[in-house]
């Protein structure tokens, strides 16, 4: 099967997703180029996380393509592999190995997948674990960090595999109000660096500033895509009116 | 109307304790009822054997009732303590260590042991005087019963065998069978009808002399009672010289095997 | 009825020499059925139903009947086919010893299996997501996330089944093993004491018992370290 010719680093091409009887996806076409940061949002529901988590293989896509850096997303385990090499994913509620300390968290994948010496390793994370601002809580416990503080941890373990996309499931819905933007501040940074990014969130505040696309979704059906000053300012459908009115005065 | 229906169901009553309060005693009696031919149930349920025959020759000479509980063999004195029951009547040889727990009567059957192995292999354990020949001993299997007389009889004269012990005898021939121990030694009355008569044991047999030895064996099997009742000892005693008397325990004996199993001499007393 | 304490101190060193047998019996058991377990508990979550089937029947056949009848089962019953007692197995289940390893292995692996299954069912999903998304193969998150984690979740349940396991092995004196509860029997059968050797022989238990518990609740906390640093 020949890849579409596009200059894109994401490409889903007709996508559809089942769970049982229900449809969770429908004909998703979607291309995100590389350094572009898309924001997806929209009711709860409405397949935002399922579409990110087809993008790594997390869910199974029911039909359609996805094809990340000219891979596409098949059932053999190599390409699985080979697609989740490069694509970061930060969740909402943060997924630390419990049982390991910081450091050893950003250590692990970084060894066991990338092959990396443990001194290099050792070296990447507190690396990492500098740019998200906590280098000091390098031997603790995660049950020992507040929630924004994970959460720094989760984005330090994604940009230990040196990913080329970074998608991010609601990474401040989990989190007290006084944390959320300690995390942004943390994306917005990477954003600047031109890292690709595909963020499921509510806080407006950072996809107007932050993304280059908004898309607003649906019962599992892209509604409606556009820049974010277009996208706010002036949307077509009536539903993306409607939600926006709703999030907006909250 | 009613009252002499009553009444009459009342004499009755009365009548009924009378008769029952005539014979004065009821002597509990415990047994294994699992030792074949000497206690054990028939197919019907009923309590036969050696022990049950002398048992109830016993009770009819004293003038007592009976009753019959059945108790595992390693719980049995201890069970006679807790006052369970007030007799053992279970093939229980007469040995000091036991009497220094509990009392018996004079013996009513005599205590040999003899050893059952494969019957082809030529195991030249004992010499022409019926003496073991201890070092022919070593390293060889041999299964007994927990706490029977042939486990201080081989501990004493053949410690180079290996003993292994069985709670109960069934598990004796089955071991012997599946090839576990080379040799038991068991009672041979017993051993002869409930396995070598058998199609499981027919390849076994007597591999060694009767070995009758007092020192271990005891006298002999007597009935056993709490101690410090010396009146009713000494009436057991005497029932049972009555039976051998009279030649009640030959006839019990002959029920089962071709030979009497008691010594007259105990009869003189 | 009167209690010899002099009875006591006699038969506890008695009862004593068959610690061995005991330790042997139960440390034996306990490695061989872990294994079994490990295996089992694969078996059960390999999604093949010719794997996971057998593993069911196994742990349902082994918790759904006394260990007492499963020792018995194997000691006395598997000798009477011949095609056993010509096998290679023939010399371990030729010995009582090696027929109660067996029946305590097998017991304690089906048990095991399924403290160790409750242990893997409470990893936290979100967690094993994150290794996916890291590029962690299935055997790779099995390893290093799944097990230590599961771990920690499964030993209390554990240590219990530990304990069973200990006491189970008591039981081996039926089938003519002189572990301490062997002696005591026949002590008890030559000296017609029960009371006092069982007591004994109770309390040995019951310390044994509490050495292993102050052993696992050592472990526990080493290994609850990141949950309550």
């Amino acid at each position: 099967m020949t890849n579409p010719t596009s200059d894109a680093l994401i490409q889903m091409i007709n996508v559809d997703k089942f769970f049982g009887e229900f449809q969770a996806l429908t004909n998703i076409n979607l291309e995100v180029k590389r350094g572009e940061k898309i924001v997806i949002c929209g009711p709860s529901g409405s397949g935002k996380s399922t579409l990110i988590r087809c993008i790594n293989r997390l869910e199974e896509h029911s039909a359609g393509r996805i094809i990340i850096d000219g891979k596409e997303l098949t059932d053999q385990v190599k390409d699985i592999d080979a697609v989740r090499r490069e694509v970061g994913m930060v969740f909402q509620s943060f997924n630390l190995f419990p049982h390991m300390t910081i450091v050893k968290n950003l250590m692990l994948a970084q060894q066991l997948v990338r092959k990396i010496p443990k001194a290099e390793a050792h070296k990447t994370a507190m690396h990492f674990l500098e740019r998200v601002k906590i280098p000091e809580q390098a031997n603790k416990y995660p049950v020992q960090l507040s929630g924004g503080q994970q959460q720094r941890v989760a984005i330090a373990r994604a940009l230990c595999m040196k990913p080329e996309i970074i998608l991010f499931d609601e990474p401040t819905s989990a989190l007290d109000p006084e944390m959320i933007n300690e995390v942004l501040e943390v994306m917005t940074d990477l954003a600047k660096e031109g890292m690709t990014m595909i963020c499921v969130t509510h806080e407006m505040g950072f996809a107007r500033s932050v993304a280059d696309r908004v898309i607003f979704m649906d019962a599992g059906e892209i509604v409606e895509e556009a820049e974010p000053e277009i996208f706010f300012n002036s949307p077509k459908s009536a539903r993306t009116k409607a939600f926006l009115s709703q999030i907006l005065t909250h | 109307m009613k009252f002499p229906l009553l009444k009459s169901l009342a004499v009755g009553a009365v009548a009924l304790f009378a008769a029952g309060s005539v014979s004065a005693e009821t002597l509990r009696v415990g047994m294994e009822c699992t030792y074949a031919p000497f206690n054990y149930r028939t197919a019907d349920g009923e309590l036969a054997g050696y022990d049950v025959d002398v048992a109830k020759g016993v009770a009819e000479i004293i003038g007592a009732d009976l009753e019959f509980v059945c108790q595992q063999w390693d719980g049995m004195i201890p069970a006679l303590l807790a006052n369970k029951f007030d007799l053992i009547v279970a093939s229980m040889s007469i040995t000091d260590t036991r009497k220094e727990k509990i009392d018996f009567s004079g013996p009513y059957r005599d205590s040999v042991g003899r050893l059952i192995g494969k019957a082809d292999a030529d195991w030249k354990l004992f010499d022409d005087n019926g003496a073991p020949i201890a070092e022919n001993f070593n390293g060889l299997r041999v299964g007994l019963e927990r706490a029977s007389t042939y486990e201080n009889w081989f501990n004493a004269k053949l410690p180079g065998a290996e003993i292994v012990l069985y709670d109960g005898s069934e598990p004796l021939y089955l071991d012997l069978q599946n090839g576990r121990v080379d040799m038991i030694m068991t009672n041979p009355m017993k051993a002869q009808l409930r396995f070598l008569s058998k199609e499981a044991g027919n390849k076994f047999g007597f591999v060694s002399p009767a070995i009758s030895e007092v020192e271990f064996f005891g006298i002999g099997v007597g009935i056993g009672l709490r101690q410090g009742q010396d009146e009713l000892r000494e009436r057991l005693s005497a029932a049972i010289r009555e039976l051998i008397n009279n030649g009640s325990l030959k006839e019990y004996a002959l029920k089962i095997f071709p030979f009497q199993i008691h010594n007259d001499e105990w009869g003189k007393g | 009825m009167s209690f010899d304490l002099s009875l006591i101190t006699e038969s506890i060193p008695k009862m004593l020499a068959g610690i061995g047998i005991t330790f042997q019996l139960m440390f034996l058991s306990a490695v061989l059925g872990l294994i079994l377990a490990v295996i089992l508990l694969l078996m059960r979550i390999s999604g093949k139903w010719y794997l996971s089937w057998p593993a069911q029947v196994h742990i349902y056949i082994f918790r759904g009947t006394p260990i007492l009848v499963q020792i018995f089962i194997i000691y006395y019953g598997l000798p009477q086919f011949e095609f056993i007692r010509d096998s290679v197995f023939w010399p371990i289940l030729r010995e009582p010893f090696g027929c109660a390893v067996l029946a305590l292995t097998l017991n304690t692996g089906a048990y095991v299996s399924e403290i160790l299954r409750g242990g893997v069912l409470g990893v936290d999903r979100g967690v094993l997501e994150a290794g996916s998304a890291l590029g962690l193969s299935a055997r790779q998150k099995f390893i290093y996330l799944t097990t230590p984690i599961a771990t920690r979740l499964a030993l209390p349940a554990y240590s219990n089944d530990f304990i069973s396991l200990m006491k189970a092995t008591s039981l081996a004196s039926t089938i003519t093993l002189l572990d301490m509860t062997g002696i005591a029997r026949t002590i008890v059968a030559q000296t017609f004491a029960p009371y006092e050797v069982f007591i004994s022989l109770a309390i040995i238990y019951m310390i044994l018992t509490w050495i292993i518990q102050k052993s696992f609740g050592r472990i526990e906390k080493y290994l609850s370290r990141y949950v309550n640093p």
